[in-house]
């Protein structure tokens, strides 16, 4: 690989980013982690003479290297005094606090002074929700948007969307409840949900054995079950103990409804796999709150 | 020997093949409107359930079409009513479901407390405590003055209790029955401090089973104020009021002062040695292990078992903190 190595982050060339790339693109689906790809460009490059250039980029080099973390990725671009990183587990917002840093730390010591005041980057950020964006199409947006940061003087941060939103995600949703008119208020408590980028498939069954009979729980999607804890044939419990058997039981957040509210039924209960424990009555606007922030932090 | 003419027993055959046909005609259409009724029940729930979910979560107005129009409607919207409130703590929602009542379901239990039926009369009694049916108070007042059974007089009081606490404590000290522990229990613990603080008050006029119940709740609910009577319950004649009383104290989890409770060390009552033992656990080890060392060798199993094991605890926690590095 054409690539040199300072301190311990790896300078990739921009010929084998892609691999790079296409890699953890890939991985952004399945581990539910956005990436962000920043370009960095120096502005008037025309001003530098050779030594310069030479020494600015040094320098930039030097304080991306004390800024990046292990997971990160540092690129190099053909282009003259252009810079790439790919930032894991990333999104715009810490890319944003990211640039802001390393531009306040090239201000704080003196860089910025050596090279003219105020030191003349601009950066683009796209963040990667899916992996439908191509390298080639993202550095194409990544380029117009520096040219757009550049001549907008709201700030020098340009930004790329077209890779950030995220395809809608298929999560399974299996009410336990043998009380047919509450399963309905239930049902219908979950349709009203809105998400932007989840789409819940919803099933109902009236006991634990309906519901380990089924093929319905052996998909790899992320799976909610909401369990009343007093079922017919197999209850709540027996339900969670077969679910984490399973080799994949990750993908299975349960909420245990029940009457009981005893602490040693509580520590029972979560140390037998229950990741939310409801005590009914329950106030169901709480309970539709628990299960939004469950499913907006699948995603971090 | 005995002769009964061929004409008789045809007859008699004929009248059992009458009454069969009868009573299986009657079976039969019995079943068919029952199996009609529980489809217009059936029925309700599939068509308005949704629209009861809409009108409780503010996602649509009320509808006069949700109104039920026969008993078997009526209890539709009870079962709808039911689910919400064993499994929804919603202040609105339960707020609306004792609207609806007030306003629409009265007259159908008022209808069903003049009943002849006991099954009717108790249904009736329990949807008013559930609906919160306020507008009936005054007709289950008046049910007071007639004879009643034991449950319709314990649902009754209990729906004053709910309703109208402060005419709880006269109906509850002269009740003309008399309640199961358990069911004094049910009361004691759905009442106000201030409603517990007059019963205290009143506690001579309690019967036994009444006592027991007041001084477990008490235990239950732990109420530290309560210290100074539960001691005084310790001077009853009643060993059991003594024993529940040591038992209350314990689960106040405070630490005694052994001078007024020496003497249960020595109580000709195992229960009351017992419970010492586990008084006893609260206090120092200086303090509590000479008496323990002497429960070990109560003629009781189980209080020689508990000081036992209380030791035993001791003796394992001073053993920790030797082996601790002293820094």
């Amino acid at each position: 690989m054409n690539s040199k190595f300072f301190r311990d982050i790896p300078i990739i060339s921009e010929e084998h980013i892609l691999n790079i790339f296409t890699l953890l693109k890939a991985n952004v689906v399945r581990s539910r982690k956005t990436i962000s790809v920043v370009l960095i460009s120096v502005l008037q490059q025309e001003r530098y003479n050779p030594d310069q250039q030479m020494e600015l980029t040094q320098q930039m080099y030097n304080h991306l290297k004390a800024k990046l973390r292990q997971t990160d990725v540092l690129f190099q671009l053909d282009r003259l005094l252009e810079w790439g990183v790919i930032l894991s587990h990333s999104g715009e917002e810490e890319a944003k606090a990211f640039i802001q840093r390393l531009y306040e730390e090239m201000k704080r010591t003196g860089v910025a002074g050596e090279f003219g005041d105020p030191f003349p980057f601009v950066a683009a950020i796209a963040e990667i929700g899916n992996n439908d964006i191509e390298f080639d199409d993202l550095m194409n947006e990544s380029r117009q948007a520096l040219s757009e940061a550049a001549s907008w003087p709201g700030g020098p941060i340009g930004f790329v969307r077209s890779g950030k939103r995220r395809k809608a995600e298929r999560i399974k949703v299996s009410i336990l409840e043998s009380n047919e008119i509450f399963k309905d208020i239930f049902r219908m408590s979950l349709q009203n949900l809105r998400f932007d980028d989840i789409q819940l498939d919803i099933r109902d069954f009236r006991d634990g054995l309906e519901f380990l009979d089924s093929d319905w729980y052996g998909s790899s999607h992320t799976h909610i079950v909401i369990t009343n804890d007093i079922l017919p044939r197999k209850n709540g419990m027996e339900v969670v103990y077969a679910l984490r058997q399973m080799p994949n039981n990750g993908k299975f957040i349960v909420f245990m409804m029940t009457k009981r509210n005893a602490e040693e039924d509580m520590i029972a209960a979560y140390e037998s796999g229950v990741d939310h424990y409801i005590v009914k009555p329950f106030n169901i606007r709480l309970f539709e709150s628990q299960l939004k922030r469950v499913l907006v932090r699948l995603w971090s | 020997m005995i002769t009964v003419a061929i004409e008789w027993v045809a007859l008699i055959i004929l009248l059992f093949t009458l009454l069969l046909i009868g009573i299986t005609l009657y079976l039969f259409w019995s079943r068919t409107r029952e199996k009609a009724n529980q489809h217009v029940k059936k029925a309700y729930i599939e068509k308005h359930n949704r629209h009861w979910y809409e009108y409780f979560r503010n996602l649509a107005p009320f509808s006069e079409e949700m109104v039920p129009v026969s008993p078997y409607e009526i209890e539709a919207v009870e079962e709808i009513f039911l689910s919400y409130l064993m499994n929804v703590s919603d202040a609105d929602i339960r707020g609306k479901i004792k609207q609806f009542a007030n306003e629409h379901l009265v007259g159908h239990y008022k209808r069903m407390l003049s009943s002849r039926n006991w099954g009717k009369r108790m249904n009736s009694l329990y949807r008013i405590a559930d609906f919160q049916i306020y507008a009936l108070l005054d007709v289950c007042e008046q049910m007071e003055r007639a004879k009643l059974s034991r449950d319709e007089y314990f649902q009754l009081l209990k729906i004053k209790l709910l309703f109208r606490e402060e005419r709880f404590i006269e109906s509850f000290l002269f009740m003309p029955v008399k309640m199961s522990e358990f069911q004094y229990k049910q009361y004691m613990l759905l009442l106000s401090p201030s409603l517990l603080e007059q019963l205290k008050q009143r506690y001579t006029e309690l019967v036994p089973e009444c006592r027991y119940a007041l001084i477990d709740t008490i235990g239950i609910r732990k109420e530290m104020d309560t210290l100074d009577f539960l001691k005084a319950c310790l001077r009853d004649e009643d060993s059991e009021i003594r024993i529940r009383s040591l038992k209350a104290i314990n689960e106040l989890n405070i630490r005694i002062d052994l001078t007024e409770y020496d003497s249960f060390i020595a109580s000709p009552v195992w229960e009351e040695r017992f419970m010492m033992t586990l008084l006893l656990q609260r206090l120092p080890d200086e303090q509590s292990l000479p008496y323990l060392e002497k429960l070990m060798n109560d003629s009781s199993w189980y209080v020689r078992e508990e000081a036992g094991r209380a030791i035993s605890e001791r003796r394992q926690r001073a053993g920790k903190r030797d082996a601790e590095p002293a820094y």
